[in-house]
């Protein structure tokens, strides 16, 4: 009965009125609230970052009817090829789906008071039933307990004559559960019996645990419910017009029912197998108990995510890709396969779902952590709650093509993954490249397609069956067993992965910010004693690839408004730093990136926290709905790779237009030798303009070598007289130009020619092959010049060079370098070589080929007639200052890095050890540190980054080596350097007169001091900015105005300091950083050569003056500055102590307190107690790192040791390193006897005749072996030895045995029983010791009595004749 | 009151330690307005009388005066102690015992221990008792009392 002011609406009404609709009044009669019943509590969860991007799409509630309306019609069976269910009444029909369904419901007319209404465009729209009922009666649904209540209903509703049906052969029947439905297929058939009436067959198949018991294998007797035991698996194939059943099944998966009427058929699977089935015939009736029995399968495996199919129900929350990728509740992600169409439209994105046999399945992607649903062609899809969403339905693809085929073949994981490659692609490149080529067509594969098979090992790739095989023969279709797929790397949107990596950046910043709370403001370094506030809070984090998982994809181009080489792709940009990059690169490449370093540095705020999502692992939704970033944060994240680490930087299959001709271009002519001697850095008159670029040009400075370098051809095997022939002639007369026509032989060429042929058979893959090749050309090469005796004398050096093009493929040509300067006579040899010296002028859109510059490093260009480079003249003369010649370098002009090498054996030893002196004072903390290397590689290492590498022979290339050095020098004047850096001896002298700085962008109206301008070299330690005030506090009186004379620093408002260590001796550069905005990474913890910078009058104090150049050598994370000052006052005393350990003067611990210079100091002390005190096992890998002799002998490490020490002043405590503290613990003496007595050890040890058993180490390693760390720590008297309270902890689930407790007390108790030490030490600040607290002994709070802090740097034995000299001297002296 | 010395070991000569001015803290004593109560001599043992398990009394002279020393062995016995985790108080038995053994007449100590009065006269309560093998740490110690007692001990703080 329908209730008064009910509203009756038609089919016809409602799509007519084509909008999404919920008439769900009836579900909330006092509510009038547009909240369908749907929308149940556990839909929204807490948004996640992903979550909020995607709220930009925010799907809208469907619009509720605010009065009640009811649809009246029938549910019948669908006949067309959507698998729905259909509603119909008198005006139209309509495609359905239905909650609470009963199989009775089919072919009645119900009434349905509660429902969504959801257009489609190409059907009539769909209408998702929620509530329904019988309008006859509600009775019928309930009072259907007596024993008979089953419904039958026969298949074929078009019921046909009964006559006309065999019954003979369709008797069978049978009782079961189902257990799946497959997914309706069409079976292409014709019929043997006639020709003439082929057909497709349209059907599904049915698994059913059937029951074998004899009541259910009776042919005619009733099913009555006994105990049945589902067992016996059968399959039922539903075709023709059974096959419109398919919705009803699906939706009876895990239900009893029982089918009779059957035929029994043999199939045959493939040719060889065949398979029992049960057919479905005219006759065939479906038996349902009006009491739907439940069953679900009698073992239930333990899902371990490796394929186990089971059940899995959630909240739809996303459908992407046309349907293919469901996410469901949070990072789950069902994969549905192309072959199952009958994804109902009611999965839209708030639904809530339930999936039946869907194989679970843990990718273990290193990127992320998710978990996979695959659905194979068991999988049956079942909507438990319709979505009280707008969102749309899904409608299945179209045709499939090659990616759709491509993509089915592949396991769970991999095809994941490949659905998310192409998504990225797409998002990627959609404005570079056309869909069809990233997707591919029928017939042609996609980039996508090539990227991902390129990707994918063959273990992935499955073969795929039809239906009938795949379903009878699922466990060999290998849908359950999953291969490992961990290892593939994600290929992510630089937006999502700048996002990702942000996240993860804030969060390890922050976490770490918690673990060291300092107060930073207070700090002073003790070696720079620097006032001034830090500017170099800001921290660093470097992350290698293989820890996130990702791959970069996209093409390089220098941003406009940073002027930073940057990867962009259409989601977003990166930095980059590419320090081999070859200057011949093309714009138009696409790279593809996975060994790279990111760096992330910055300063978090607690903003940021609230920003950071739970999880930082990466969402693939966010692949999805990449969007651009909303806003900065506090951290700049960019990204350092070398070109030459992975061998396909390009993509292979991605055509580079420009390489070729490139190469093409370098494979024979002349080419003029250049050393870049200065870059000049752009003034940057407003930062972020992107204008300044347009206006103004750089310039590098550099110096025309006095030889050309002249390469002779690719050899073809093809076309040898082509090139012998023909070109030598010409080519050297044309190459050699007037000023040496005819000094280059004939016969020369020939051999050379020869010498090529024997070399370059081929494009060869690495230099490590050329290499080999060249061996044996080089000893064809000494032999010819043994014979030219004088080759000193010569103006031409024979030489091999091999050719990087892009691709990283190599191929060696003969050359020659030949001398210009012929035009005094002809006796001009390489012994007397000059230079000119030009400027190169770069202008936007060339700049990138500035950044590749670099100074110091050689390059090529190729001379041209009409190239001004060639034409121009040289520098003019303006009164007495030699101007060098400008030219211009254009993005068009073509220029390539060259390195020199012998043909002895050239290692690719990328160890920075060999140019990198500086860093092997921190060996110690090499754990710690991530070091990244951007320049000043070693020259080996250079070779292969280089564009052409020039192989000499040793003798050439000593020869040339002198000679280019001389006219370096000769070149760039040598001055004497000022006193104060006269010690500094990793100074790079070059050295600069300042007068002589007419050009460049200095104004020349600045009042310039007088100085020479030097290089540095050093690791950068800390950088912090000052104001005015601060600044006289540096520097006093003439040397402030030296430093403010210098407009720029006003003009650019803050100047900075930066600490450098110069070879371990401290030097502070001042000087405005914000000019050199190309700096990338620059900050505490580089190491760095700073190019001309001029030195003040301040001892050690250098300015950076608008012409100098910082250049990062290298990067590496310093996470906490007192690391390094600890291990440098260490390396330092260690310097100090092997030159002259009485350069230390002695003092008193009561003398510390005021000691302001923080100059260590020698003590004569005891050990009075001991404070705290670490023992670990020693770590093998650091074992290696460790320098110390003593403590390498030994498995005892002491990271943290603090005693308490009394020379009759005062006392202090003093923090000593595991070399220091093995000293004062005595370790390395014997151990009384009386204390292995005391001890209650057992006297097994005692007898053993073995020199090493008596030291007290020897028992130390014994314990520490049992525990691996044990920490002591003292929570008694600092000043009683005796009063001491020692706890012992350790870090083993072992037992501390009292006697081993009881021998580490009395090795601490022997430690304070012991005579005088003399320690040299200096003060250590209180954060430091927090900080060093804080990192070993994470949460006790110990007392510390007001008592100074210092750090020992070497602890001996007195020596009581020395000392007491030492004591006479001092008194004497007072 | 110069407090400031008061945890600290002071190197003071016999004759020096030995006119040391009692406080009312009968653990205290005070040296030119500084209060001391631990001390450090080094000198030539000169007798000793050891009562097992009770205590060893012995003097340690240093050229310029007998400073009296005793060390208690009395640790698993007593009741002065503070109330101690046995086995620790076992090990500084052991330890104490140890030492009692090594004061052999005519052997150069160095002994840290606090500073007491018995009798009237000032004498050291040890907590530990060093052999020093070469004499001239002797020397060393002399210097040592010199330089700190011209550098520390005499200086007078002025607080204004």
């Amino acid at each position: 009965m329908l209730e008064k002011n009910v509203k009756v609406l038609t089919i016809a009404e409602l799509i007519h009125g084509a909008r999404p609709l919920s008439g769900t009044s009836f579900l909330h009669p006092y509510l009038d609230r547009p909240i369908s019943r749907t929308s149940s509590s556990n839909y929204r969860t807490p948004l996640g970052p992903a979550d909020s991007i995607s709220d930009s799409t925010n799907p809208k509630i469907l619009t509720p009817l605010n009065h009640p309306v009811v649809l009246i019609g029938t549910l019948t069976l669908h006949s067309s090829h959507d698998d729905c269910l259909e509603f119909t009444d008198s005006s139209s029909e309509i495609c359905c789906d239905i909650l609470d369904f009963n199989v009775r419901a089919i072919g009645k007319r119900i009434h349905v008071s509660a429902w969504n209404f959801i257009p489609l465009k190409s059907t009539n729209g769909f209408l998702e039933i929620i509530k329904w009922n019988f309008p006859e009666s509600t009775s019928v649904l309930h009072g259907c307990s007596s024993t008979d209540s089953f419904d039958s209903f026969p298949l074929f509703q078009s019921s046909v004559a009964a006559s006309e049906i065999d019954h003979s052969k369709s008797r069978y029947r049978f009782h079961g559960a189902i257990e799946s439905v497959s997914p309706v297929s069409i079976v292409p058939c014709s019929r043997p019996c006639s020709s003439n009436d082929s057909a497709n067959i349209r059907g599904f198949l049915m698994r059913v645990l059937a029951c074998d018991c004899k009541f259910c294998t009776a042919k005619e007797c009733e099913i009555t419910h006994e105990c049945h035991s589902f067992t016996k698996p059968k399959f039922v194939y539903f075709f023709g017009a059974a096959s419109c059943w398919h919705p009803v099944a699906t939706k009876l998966v895990g239900k009893v029912i029982t089918i009779s009427g059957l035929k029994k058929k043999l199939v045959f699977i493939g040719k060889e197998e065949s398979q029992l089935m049960f057919v479905t015939t005219e006759n065939s009736v479906l038996h349902v108990p009006r009491l739907l029995k439940k069953w679900s399968p009698p073992s239930k495996t333990v899902i371990k995510g490796k394929g186990e199919s089971g059940v899995y129900t959630g909240v739809v929350k996303g459908v992407y890709m046309q349907g293919l990728l469901v996410e469901l509740d949070n990072e789950v992600w069902l994969l549905l396969t192309d072959k199952l169409r009958t994804v109902p439209h009611s999965l839209r994105s708030g639904a809530v779902i339930s999936v039946r046999n869907v194989h679970f399945v843990n990718p273990r992607f290193s990127w992320t952590k998710i978990l996979i649903l695959g659905a194979c062609c068991k999988t049956s899809i079942i909507v438990e709650s319709f979505s009280p969403l707008e969102s749309g339905c899904y409608m299945n693809a179209g045709a499939q093509n090659l990616l759709g085929k491509f993509i089915e073949s592949l396991s769970f994981s991999a095809r994941l993954w490949a659905l998310l490659v192409v998504t990225c692609f797409q998002k990627k490149f959609s404005g570079i490249l056309l869909d069809k080529e990233i997707l591919g067509s029928k017939h042609k594969k996609g980039l996508a397609q090539m990227y991902c098979s390129s990707h994918l090992p063959s273990s992935v790739i499955r073969a795929r069956h039809g239906m009938f095989t795949e379903l009878c023969k699922h466990e060999s279709c290998g849908c359950g067993s999953e291969p490992y797929c961990g290892n593939l790397r994600l290929v992510a949107p630089i937006s999502s992965f700048i996002y990702h990596c942000e996240a993860t950046g804030i969060k390890m910043l922050l976490e770490f910010d918690n673990e060291c709370h300092l107060s930073f403001k207070n700090n002073r370094y003790i070696l720079l004693s620097s006032e001034g506030e830090y500017y170099g809070r800001s921290k660093r984090q470097i992350v290698p690839s293989e820890d996130i998982g990702i791959v970069l994809l996209g093409s390089l181009k220098i941003s406009p408004s940073s002027g930073r080489l940057q990867l962009v792709d259409m989601t977003g940009t990166i930095d980059v730093i590419i320090p081999d990059l070859s200057l011949t690169w093309e714009n138009s490449s696409i790279f593809e990136i996975i060994d790279y370093t990111l760096m992330m540095e910055g300063l978090p705020e607690v903003a940021d926290r609230l920003w950071l999502p739970k999880n930082v692992s990466f969402s693939c939704k966010a692949i999805f709905n990449c969007a651009p970033l909303s806003r900065k944060r506090n951290l700049s994240t960019f990204v350092y790779f070398h070109m030459c680490n992975s061998p396909n930087n390009y993509l292979p299959f991605y055509p580079c237009a420009g390489w070729t001709n490139d190469f093409k271009e370098l494979e024979s002519g002349m080419f003029h030798l250049i050393q870049v001697t200065h870059k000049f850095p752009l003034l940057q008159k407003f930062e972020g303009d992107p204008l300044v670029l347009n206006r103004s040009s750089m310039f590098v400075e550099a110096i025309v070598l006095p030889c050309n370098l002249v390469l002779y051809g690719k050899d073809g095997t093809e076309h040898p007289t082509k090139v012998l022939g023909g070109l030598p002639n010409e080519l050297v007369k044309h190459c050699t130009g007037e000023n040496y026509r005819g000094y280059v032989p004939e016969k020369r060429c020939k051999s050379n020619y020869k010498s090529g042929r024997a070399v370059s058979s081929g494009l060869m893959d690495d230099l490590a092959f050329v290499e080999c090749e060249l061996s044996t050309c080089f000893q064809w090469e000494s032999s010819k010049e043994r014979k030219h005796t004088h080759f000193e004398m010569s103006h031409e050096i024979p030489c091999k060079a091999a050719v990087r093009s892009a691709n990283n493929q190599s191929l060696v040509l003969p050359a020659i370098l030949c001398r210009i300067k012929a035009n005094l006579n002809s006796n001009v040899t390489f012994q007397c070589l000059t230079a000119e010296k030009i400027l190169l002028e770069f202008n936007s859109e060339s700049f990138l080929k500035y950044q590749l510059l670099q100074i110091g490093g050689y390059y090529i260009f190729k001379h041209h007639i009409e190239n001004c480079f060639c034409t121009t003249k040289d520098s003019e003369n303006v009164g007495n200052a030699k101007i060098p010649a400008k030219i211009p370098v254009s993005s068009k002009t073509r220029m390539w890095s060259l390195t020199f090498s012998t043909d002895e054996v050239v290692t690719y030893n990328r160890s920075p050890s060999n140019g990198d002196s500086s860093f092997s004072s921190h060996e110690a903390l090499a754990v710690d540190q991530v070091e990244l290397l951007l320049h000043g590689l070693s020259d080996s290492y250079l070779g292969k980054s280089s564009d052409v590498h020039l192989f000499l022979s040793a003798n050439a290339k000593d020869i040339l080596k002198v000679k280019l050095k001389d006219l370096e020098e000769d070149f760039i004047k040598p001055s004497v350097g000022p006193d104060q850096t006269s010690n500094i001896s990793s100074c790079t002298r070059t050295t600069l007169n300042v007068p002589g700085l007419s050009y460049g962008p200095l104004d020349s109206s600045f009042l310039v001091p007088e100085g020479n301008l030097i290089s540095l070299h050093g690791d950068v330690v800390a950088v912090h900015g000052f104001d005015d005030s601060s600044v006289s506090e540096h520097l006093s009186g003439e040397s402030l105005s030296d430093v403010l004379q210098f407009g720029f620093f006003q003009e650019l408002g803050k100047t900075f300091c930066i600490h450098v260590l110069v070879d371990h001796k401290p030097v502070r550069i001042f000087g405005s950083l914000s000019e050199h905005v190309y700096l990338i990474g620059f900050g505490p913890g580089v190491n760095a050569t700073f190019h001309r910078i001029l030195p003040a009058r301040v001892p050690d104090s250098f300015t950076l003056l608008s012409i100098s150049f910082i250049v990062v050598n290298s990067i590496r994370v310093v996470n906490n500055p007192f690391i390094d000052k600890i291990s440098n006052l260490w390396s330092n005393s260690d310097m100090c102590n092997k030159a002259s350990p009485d350069t230390v003067s002695s003092g008193l611990i009561s003398e510390l307190v005021q000691c302001s210079d923080c100059k260590p100091m020698r003590l004569y002390c005891r050990v009075v107690s001991v404070h705290v005190l670490i023992l670990e096992q020693k770590n093998r890998k650091c074992d290696s790192l460790h320098s110390k002799p003593h403590s390498r002998a030994h498995l005892v490490d002491i990271p943290l040791a603090c005693f308490v020490l009394d020379d009759g002043s005062s006392s202090c405590y003093c923090w000593a390193n595991a070399e220091q503290a093995a000293t004062f613990l005595r370790l390395h003496d014997e151990l009384p006897q009386s204390a292995l007595e005391n001890s209650g050890l057992t006297l097994k040890w005692i007898g053993i005749d073995n020199n090493g058993w008596t030291t007290t180490m020897y028992h130390l390693e014994r314990i520490v072996k049992k525990h691996d760390r044990i920490t002591v720590k003292n929570y008694g008297s600092a000043a009683d030895s005796c009063y001491q309270d020692l706890t012992v902890s350790v870090s083993s689930e072992n037992v501390l045995t009292s006697s081993d407790e009881n021998l580490l007390k009395l090795i601490i108790y022997n430690a304070c029983f012991g005579s005088l030490w003399t320690v040299v030490a200096s003060v250590m600040d209180l954060s430091a010791v927090r900080w060093l607290e804080k990192e070993h002994l994470m949460n006790t709070e110990m007392t510390m009595n007001s008592m100074q802090n210092i750090c020992a740097t070497e602890v001996y034995h007195t020596n009581p004749i020395t000392e007491a000299r030492n004591v006479i001297q001092e008194l004497q002296d007072r | 009151m110069d407090h400031t010395l008061q945890n600290t070991h002071v190197k003071l000569l016999a004759f020096d330690l030995l006119s040391l001015t009692p406080t009312p803290d009968p653990a205290t004593f005070s040296r030119s307005g500084k209060l001391l109560s631990r001390a450090e001599i080094v000198g030539t043992i000169t007798s000793r009388d050891h009562k097992p398990s009770k205590f060893i009394k012995f003097t340690v002279d240093d050229g310029t005066g007998c400073v009296p020393c005793v060390l208690w062995l009395n640790h698993l016995t007593s009741l002065y102690l503070p109330r101690r985790d046995p086995s620790t108080v076992r090990l500084i038995a052991g330890v104490a015992t140890d030492f009692a053994a090594k004061i052999k007449i005519g052997l150069v100590a160095r002994v840290r221990g606090r500073i007491a009065s018995y009798r009237g006269d000032v004498q050291i309560m040890a907590s530990d008792v060093v052999i020093e093998r070469d004499p001239n740490m002797e020397v060393l110690h002399w210097l040592d009392c010199l330089r700190l007692a011209r550098k520390r001990y005499d200086v007078v703080v002025n607080k204004s």
